[in-house]
Parts: C-alpha cells; sequence; structure tokens
C-alpha cells in the first residue's frame, strides 16, 4: 500500500475496507460504484478473501449477509436501483443483527433514473428504506480521504453493534480523484465482532451482555448451534409471540444504538462560532458549500458551515445548540429536500430553515449557494 | 489562492482524457502538491461530450471543479466550441487540428497541433498530455513520465508507446 496515492473515491472505500479486515465482497456491479467490486474482485483473492458476483443486486446483498455469518468481515456496493432492491435483506440484516456494510454510491433516481450522474435522493432510504423499527448507522463522505476513513469506521461500527452500517457516497465523490494519505493501519484499532467465550451447549445467541447490550457471535462451521430468522425471535433465535420478548428484542434494537449515539456522531464545523448564516451541507455539495462560505466572509458576511458526517444518527443536539445562536440555516441538497427535514426537526423553530435544491444531475456552482447566502443574510 | 492551476481536458468519450487527467493529477501528487480530478460524461462509452477538470493546488481544494483554467485541451468541435469563446486572455487553449476547425475569433491563445502527426490513434492521448504539459508547465516533463512508467508496469490498460508518445507530444511544444 503506498503511502500517498491519488484515488478514486470508490478505490478509496475498496481499500479502506480491505484495510478495516474486510475479506468478502458479494455484489453485483452497478455504475457508479463499479470500481468497489472491480476492486475488491482482483484484491480480496490475494488477502484469502473471496468475492463473488452474483447473479443481482438482491444475491448480491444475502451472500454478503451469508460471508459475515461464515465469520468474515463483508461488503456490498451499489447504487440507488440496486439499493431499492437490497432494502428486504437490509431488514433481515438488522433483525438477525449481522454485521456487514453497504454503500451507495448516489445517482439521480427514481428508477434508473441517471447512471452517471451525481444525487443525494437516497438518504432518506437509508434511514427508512426497509420496514419496522431499527437504528441507523450511516456515513457522508465529503472527500476522497474521507472515503478511506469512514470505510474504516463503518466496519467498525458493524462489528461493534452488530448490525448494517451504511455509506452514502455520491457519483461525484465515487469518481473524482484526490490525494489521500494513506495511514498505517494500528490493528488494536480495528474492531472485530465479539465471539462465544462459552461451550457450544451453553451458547444462546441472542442474550445481550449486560454491560453493552450486545450478544456474541458465532460463526457458521464453529460448532455453535444459531437459528438465524426474520421473525421476531427470542435470546436463542427462535420465532417468538410472547410479548415481553417481542419487546426485549425491538427495545434492545433501538437502545444497542442509541446508548451509544455519542460516540457514533459525527460532525464538522467552519466558521460556526460567531455565524449568522450556517450553510449545512454534506457528501459532494459540502465541497461547493465551503467554497461559498468562504467566499461570504470575503464579503463581509457572517457565514459558518455545519457538515454532518453521520447522516444517522444525526447531530441533532449539536446542530440545536448551533442553531441558538444563527438566524438562518440554509441546506442545499442534491435532492428535492430531504435532511431539511431532519434539520427542521433537530432545530424546532429556533433559527429559520432555507432548503435549496437542485436534481438536474450537476453538483451546485459556489456561487449558486453564495447567492442564497446573501439573499437571507 | 495561491499556486492553484486549473486545466481542462475536454473530447468525447472513448478517447482517454480521464486516464490522462489521473496521470496529471498523479504526477502533481508525487511532486507533494494537492490535486483533484473530476470528470463529467454521459452514459455512452463513445462518442458523447465529456470533459476532466484537474486542479493542482498547494492549498486544499475546496470546490472541485475548473472556474478559471489556465489550460484547455480540446479534442473535438463541440469542446473546442464550448471553451474557445469564453476563455480569458491568459489561458492556453490547445485543440487537435485533425478533428477541430478553429473559428478564427475565438480564444487569444490558441494553437493546433496534428494529433495523428504525433502519434497513433491509441497513444494519441498521451502526446496530448505532452502538449498540455509543456504548454501549461504545471507539472515537470519527468513527473508524467514516472507515472506513466508506473502505469504501465502494472496491468493498466495504456499501451506499449505510451511514454513515447508523451515524449513526442512534449517536445512538439519547443519546434
Amino acid at each position: 500500500m503506498p503511502d500517498v496515492a491519488f484515488w478514486q473515491g470508490n478505490e478509496a472505500i475498496a481499500y479502506g475496507s480491505l484495510a478495516a479486515g474486510c475479506r468478502f465482497f458479494g455484489g453485483y456491479p452497478i455504475t457508479p460504484s463499479s470500481e468497489i467490486a472491480e476492486i475488491m474482485a482482483e484484491e480480496l483473492p490475494k488477502l484469502n478473501g473471496r468475492f463473488i458476483q452474483m447473479e443481482d443486486e438482491i444475491a448480491g446483498i444475502a451472500a454478503t449477509i451469508g460471508g459475515s455469518i461464515a465469520g468474515m468481515k463483508s461488503l456490498t456496493a451499489t447504487s440507488g436501483p440496486g439499493f431499492s432492491l437490497k432494502q428486504e435483506n437490509l431488514g433481515l440484516a438488522y433483525m438477525a443483527e449481522i454485521p456487514i456494510v453497504v454503500v451507495d454510491v448516489m445517482r439521480g433516481g427514481p428508477s434508473t433514473g441517471l447512471p452517471t450522474k451525481t444525487a443525494q435522493q437516497d438518504v432518506m432510504q437509508a434511514r427508512w428504506g426497509t420496514h419496522g423499527d431499527h437504528g441507523t448507522i450511516c456515513y457522508a463522505p465529503a472527500s476522497v480521504q474521507e472515503c478511506y476513513e469512514v470505510a474504516i469506521k463503518a466496519f467498525n461500527a458493524a462489528e461493534r453493534y452488530r448490525q448494517p452500517v451504511l455509506i452514502m457516497s455520491d457519483e461525484i465523490i465515487g469518481h473524482m480523484r484526490e490525494k489521500v494519505l494513506v495511514p498505517k493501519i494500528d490493528p488494536s484499532k480495528l474492531v472485530d465482532r465479539k465471539r462465544p467465550a462459552d461451550i457450544p451447549e451453553k451458547f444462546v445467541p441472542y442474550r445481550p451482555d449486560p454491560k453493552d447490550d450486545l450478544p456474541c457471535m458465532a460463526s457458521f462451521g464453529d460448532g455453535y448451534t444459531w437459528h438465524i430468522t426474520g421473525l421476531t425471535h427470542n435470546d436463542w433465535g427462535f420465532p417468538t409471540n410472547n410479548a415481553d420478548e417481542i419487546e426485549k428484542k425491538m427495545k434492545r434494537l433501538m437502545r444497542k444504538i442509541d446508548r451509544f449515539r455519542d460516540d457514533i456522531v459525527e460532525y464538522e464545523t467552519v466558521s460556526a462560532e460567531d455565524a449568522e448564516v450556517i450553510v449545512l451541507a454534506y457528501g459532494s455539495v459540502a465541497r461547493s458549500s465551503l467554497r461559498a462560505v468562504h467566499e461570504a466572509r470575503n464579503r463581509g458576511i457572517k457565514a459558518g458551515f455545519f457538515r454532518p458526517i453521520t447522516l444517522w444518527p444525526f447531530p441533532d443536539k449539536e446542530l440545536e445548540k448551533l442553531a441558538r445562536k444563527v438566524k438562518t440555516i440554509i441546506v442545499p441538497e442534491l435532492n428535492c429536500g430531504q435532511m431539511v427535514l431532519e434539520v427542521e426537526r433537530a432545530v424546532h423553530g429556533k433559527a429559520k430553515v432555507v432548503a435549496h435544491n437542485l436534481v438536474n444531475g450537476e453538483l451546485f456552482k459556489p456561487e449558486e449557494i453564495l447567492a442564497v447566502i446573501e439573499e437571507v443574510a | 489562492m495561491n499556486g492553484k492551476t486549473e486545466i481542462v481536458l475536454a473530447g468525447v468519450g472513448g478517447q482517454g482524457l480521464v486516464t490522462i487527467g489521473a496521470i496529471l493529477g498523479e504526477a502533481a501528487v508525487l511532486e507533494g502538491r494537492n490535486a483533484c480530478l473530476s470528470s463529467s460524461y454521459g452514459t455512452e462509452a463513445r462518442g458523447t461530450f465529456t470533459k476532466s477538470d484537474v486542479i493542482i493546488s498547494d492549498d486544499e481544494i475546496d470546490f472541485i471543479e475548473a472556474e478559471e483554467p489556465a489550460a484547455v485541451l480540446c479534442l473535438a468541435q463541440a469542446a473546442y466550441d464550448r471553451y474557445s469563446p469564453v476563455l480569458g486572455p491568459e489561458a492556453v487553449l490547445i485543440y487537435d487540428s485533425d478533428r477541430v476547425t478553429p473559428s478564427g475569433k475565438g480564444a487569444s491563445r490558441e494553437t493546433g497541433y496534428s494529433l495523428s502527426a504525433l502519434a497513433d490513434p491509441g497513444t494519441a492521448n498521451l502526446a496530448a498530455l505532452g502538449l498540455v504539459t509543456a504548454l501549461s508547465g504545471v507539472i515537470r516533463e519527468e513527473s508524467a513520465a514516472e507515472v506513466l512508467r508506473k502505469k504501465t508496469a502494472s496491468s493498466s490498460p495504456l499501451r506499449k508507446g505510451s511514454e513515447e508518445a508523451f515524449r513526442k507530444g512534449f517536445a512538439a511544444v519547443s519546434l
């Protein structure tokens, strides 16, 4: 691995995943995410890992879940059309508590939409796409360097909290190339799932450790018996209609993310301390927004920048605190207004929230965002 | 924004513009600078308008598209027609005279080169990279050559003769 690279965002996600210990990829290539599958196909066999190109997107995530159950850190990558198809099995991974990482390099939708053009239209689907309640961990990288870093964080979070973790990239971030400083990996910083310490006869697959609410995970083939189902199940993994057992499972599914929320949430601010106008942006739009904020400062406007790195859990407490001091929060997005709803929820009327939307496949020019800043300042 | 140079590589899909953009950017990174390459293209593998923006800077790069390019390479008439009327007086426009008919009233610093005279069709993009490298001066000739050698040595689609074509393009500027 080089110390410095000039990678695409997709390459950085692939190499970051490998550095995190990913050794299985199941998937179905789709623009603009295909480079991730390509690199994993090339690199995994060299590391004694496995790559399978499946017959479709549904099978792709199914194989990924299987890879994880067999004990390997597992990845799949897709774009909007495939993300839709993966939703059912994504739900299975939430319910059965299988750690996997799913990358969606967003392109324009609905349906097959715009294969080679960028969009941010899947961010609410990341939270609510599969049915039923569950906590969500979702990263939105805004540079190639960050693609590498969030890939490692995503695997660590998936393994630690035993659930799917999403990386919502977009066509621009996925395909652009930038300088990446490739860090040396400290193996002690990589998280591996907790494996059962008990003998197989004593193993209760979903009995949580009282310390962190998280059960141990045995690998298929290790001699442990484990019933895996999408049906609501008890600690032994068997379907249940017992109200107490149902409630216990569902509450724990939510709680295991809620109680570690502060450890998971990440965001970045620039010039926010004395700002009167905040631009809140994520992914590729953050790049245009940051320039617009710098330019506004040059023109004497007290503008600031807030970038959620985790879209879910959303940095709501942190934004609410900031909202008490600012007049207006502008939310530019490459969709018709999705995360702006979450911003409104977090801000709760403490600042004016202005949506600014673009859905023509292009990225905002900084001057378009600057014009909105000047209008509201 | 001190020490920032923007270069646009424009033409149609299949001409290898994204490839040479990646070489340009990697050469800059090799020189210890920051670089960013963003590309725009259609669903078709070949034939529709495509452009790559390369930004090379000593500072962090925020916005990723070229706004005031120092050099624009045009390998198709559509690319020339788009950039020639709007370029500033300092910018260099380089076009492939085999494919582009200049308007005669375009950018103030326009130069045409016949790529077919410099390289085979398979390495014409590398000859164009040589032209861009020499005319923009944004990276050193040897940095690009080093990246090229690295890429041809690994399992890359770059053909044999790539470095030769690049050198020929670079030399053509001083003729």
